[in-house]
């Protein structure tokens, strides 16, 4: 009997070994996938062009930065009027607070615009030539869908929440990237690149002012 | 016994299914990089995000989410690949060769990514934070792989040529001729 059932067992753990042999080769889908959510995923919609806008920014500064928001949302109570629970001699009780943590990597593109240059701002005279450039500026701030990480997420956060939280971080990463002095950079590096410019350009004199920043 | 006798087998299965995991590498950015991209073009574009999740079996009534994205692409060229050994001056007159256009951002706004609609069935859980940024990414991606077929990189390419000519006839140069050479570079 015992000598049946050891025959018996060893016959299963054989076959055992034998399925996890074939799905390790994908010629069997493993136990997991059986059970396993199929993963979510979005249809090829059509991308419509709304707008074409001509630029004319000189990007000279990328600042990357990593920020954390952490939101919490206090939980109402069930009954609007705190009336209600006193008269019914019951606690006032309430649902559950509710808190969000994002992480955001994203990166800041700074430098000047280059549509605001006026025929004021350019000086020239023979081989000379001045030129004033606007004051920089913060030109474009990215933090797309792919740069946000959900840290912990508890209760039920509507769309709506979620998109405020998420400009919060995005607010907080220009803070973040500002303290960095990237505009006084975005500044020294579009002179630099418009000096290289203009003496490629056959000026012997080059003269580039920056506008100062009034931030 | 029985386990006696099968232990090199029973080792041999926890030692191959327990050294499957890869290590992830990390990530390296540098904090401030100086860069001399001349933006010319931006395009802004929409798309619709249409999800449905009836695909598991075990799972019971549909849940579908419908979004809207908007996206803004800008492309434009390196300043700093324009070389003394590209510009020809002959008194007022300037041959200028300009490197090709590239993509330089693709910028999803958080307040550009709107629900519009959700169905979710009694059985199942409404999509989370996380689910429907899961959304975006992909959403995000089909953006990023059609950057091609838009036509953005000539249309960066015509703008730079309008705005480098009307500039070099701001500081006096009455014969201008643009041309474009390197192969198009493709930086997302």
């Amino acid at each position: 009997m015992r000598k049946r059932l050891t025959k018996y067992l060893l016959l299963i753990l054989l076959l055992l070994v034998a399925v996890w042999f074939f799905q390790r080769i994908k010629w069997l889908p493993s136990f997991g996938d059986w059970f396993k959510s199929k993963p979510l995923e979005i249809e090829n919609t059509a991308i419509v062009i709304k707008e074409i806008n001509a630029l004319a920014q000189l990007i000279t500064i990328t600042a990357y930065n990593e920020v954390v928001l952490d939101e919490v949302k206090k939980g109402n109570a069930f009954f609007s009027n705190p009336g209600i629970p006193a008269a019914l001699n019951i606690p006032n009780l309430k649902y559950g607070d509710k808190e969000l943590v994002l992480i955001g990597r994203g990166k800041v593109l700074a430098g000047v615009d280059l549509a605001k240059l006026t025929d004021k701002d350019v000086f020239v005279k023979g081989d000379s030539v001045s030129i004033r450039l606007p004051k920089p500026l913060i030109l474009q701030v990215i933090i797309n869908p792919s740069d946000f990480d959900t840290f912990e997420e508890t209760g039920t956060w509507t769309d709506a929440e979620v998109r405020a939280v998420k400009i919060k971080l995005r607010d907080k990463l220009i803070i973040t990237v500002l303290r960095q002095n990237i505009l006084l950079k975005a500044a020294a590096k579009a002179k630099l690149v418009m000096e290289n410019f203009l003496t490629n350009s056959g000026f012997k004199k080059v003269n580039v002012i920056i506008t100062p920043n009034t931030l | 016994m029985f386990f006696k006798r099968c232990r090199p087998i029973l080792l041999l299965f926890l030692f191959c299914t327990g050294c499957n995991k890869k290590e992830k590498q990390l990530q390296q950015v540098l904090a401030l990089q100086q860069m001399n991209d001349l933006a010319t073009v931006e395009y802004v574009v929409t798309k619709i995000i249409k999800a449905n999740d009836n695909k598991t079996w075990y799972k019971i009534g549909d849940r579908k989410i419908l979004m809207s994205c908007k996206a803004t692409l800008t492309a434009g060229i390196d300043l700093a690949a324009i070389k003394p050994k590209q510009i020809n001056i002959d008194g007022k007159h300037i041959t200028l060769t300009l490197p090709h256009s590239k993509m330089i951002a693709v910028n999803i706004k958080p307040e550009d990514i709107v629900e519009e609609y959700q169905a979710v069935n009694i059985l199942r859980e409404s999509f989370t934070s996380e689910e429907r940024n899961a959304l975006a990414i992909q959403a995000e991606y089909q953006i990023k792989a059609s950057i091609g077929e838009l036509g953005i990189l000539p249309t960066a390419e015509t703008n730079a040529a309008l705005f480098v000519n009307n500039f070099l006839r701001q500081l006096g140069y009455e014969t201008i001729k643009i041309n474009f050479d390197n192969p198009t570079i493709f930086k997302n």
